[in-house]
């Protein structure tokens, strides 16, 4: 039981909180609930998270 | 039904498209990492929602040559997703602001001084309000042409340029999908840039000319699913520009519709089609 709540829990890149997302999927955009930074799950065994790219020229509606 | 979704991350709105999705048909989750071109997928209809404007140009016309029917069709991407080329759709059928446009930086400054200061630079491309300049004088006109050359993109050489409009604090979003009008949101922001993705705030708005208005504006494209921005100007309503590929977290949490369960409608009547 113990074990599932510590693999429950990721790294936030930026402020390095220990968070947890609950259940996600590759390429899902979480929010940090500690630093609010948007995150991306780029890899799901194990969990890894980064910061949401630079914004691009042409991102947008 | 086979209903593929691309995406470039999951954001909300996908993440609900794909739910809605699963109960219409089998999706297809097709993130741009993974399709490579020609195409084995055998799809119904494919729903294009990567971020990047170009990204989804280009898919759109990929999966098009392939026989398969997308939300939203290339030509719809094309001329919806350029501010200027929106614009010539636009302006025979809507009140739109007053416009020039032109291809070299003395047009430009023509095309100013024809309007008049106080004006808004337009990038042709892009969106979230980015690399909008509002131009008071002169001297703040030379600085953003200058800024403009130096960014190396010849699409920064075509010089769209608005009058500016005095806002009462708020600008309105529409949503037409398949001719049909489904919802409208008041966005309000201190800053005279309006868009929620810059912070801006949302309320219902319920207006029979607006809905009016956006079903004409989403006439003057005659297919698709668009977001459409409408600005209060001093004499009546204006249509400031449309948007192909729509964003609707904040439309959806304040209207309480279910604006992705239309987008998924829409996309099965497009593959019945």
């Amino acid at each position: 039981m113990e074990k599932a709540e510590v693999v429950d829990m990721v790294e936030c890149p930026v402020c390095g909180s220990e968070i947890d997302i609950g259940d996600v999927e590759l390429h899902q955009v979480v929010e940090c609930p500690v630093c609010g930074a948007e995150l991306e799950v780029v890899s799901l065994n194990p969990i890894v998270l980064e910061e949401l790219p630079e914004v691009e020229e042409d991102w947008g509606e | 039904m086979r209903i593929g979704i691309t995406y470039t991350i999951l954001r909300r709105e996908e993440l609900e498209i794909k739910e809605r999705a699963g109960d219409f048909g089998e999706v297809f989750m097709l993130h741009e990492d993974d399709m490579v071109f020609p195409s084995n997928l055998d799809l119904d209809v494919v729903i294009i929602r990567n971020v990047g404007h170009f990204k989804a140009l280009y898919l759109a016309r990929l999966f098009e040559s392939e026989g398969i029917p997308v939300v939203n069709p290339f030509t719809v991407m094309l001329e919806a997703g350029d501010k200027l080329l929106a614009t010539l759709r636009l302006k025979d059928r809507v009140p739109v602001p007053d416009w020039r446009a032109g291809v070299s930086e003395k047009a430009s400054e023509k095309a100013v001084e024809e309007l008049g200061y106080p004006v808004v630079l337009k990038p042709v491309f892009g969106s979230w309000g980015r690399l909008l300049a509002k131009v008071n004088d002169r001297d703040a006109l030379e600085a953003v042409l200058e800024h403009r050359k130096w960014l190396r993109n010849p699409l920064y050489g075509i010089h769209y340029v608005q009058k500016f409009v005095e806002k009462p604090g708020r600008d309105i979003r529409s949503y037409v999908i398949g001719g049909e009008f489904v919802t409208a949101i008041y966005r309000y922001s201190e800053h005279w840039i309006t868009n929620t993705a810059r912070g801006g705030k949302a309320e219902p708005c319920y207006d029979e000319e607006v809905r009016e208005l956006s079903l004409r504006a989403w006439e003057a494209f005659g297919e698709g699913a668009l977001a459409i921005d409408i600005f209060e100007g001093s004499e009546g309503l204006l249509v400031n520009e449309v948007n192909p590929n729509m964003e609707f977290k904040n439309a959806a949490r304040v209207t309480g519709v279910d604006i992705a369960k239309k987008l998924v409608e829409y996309a099965l009547e497009v593959a019945k089609a």
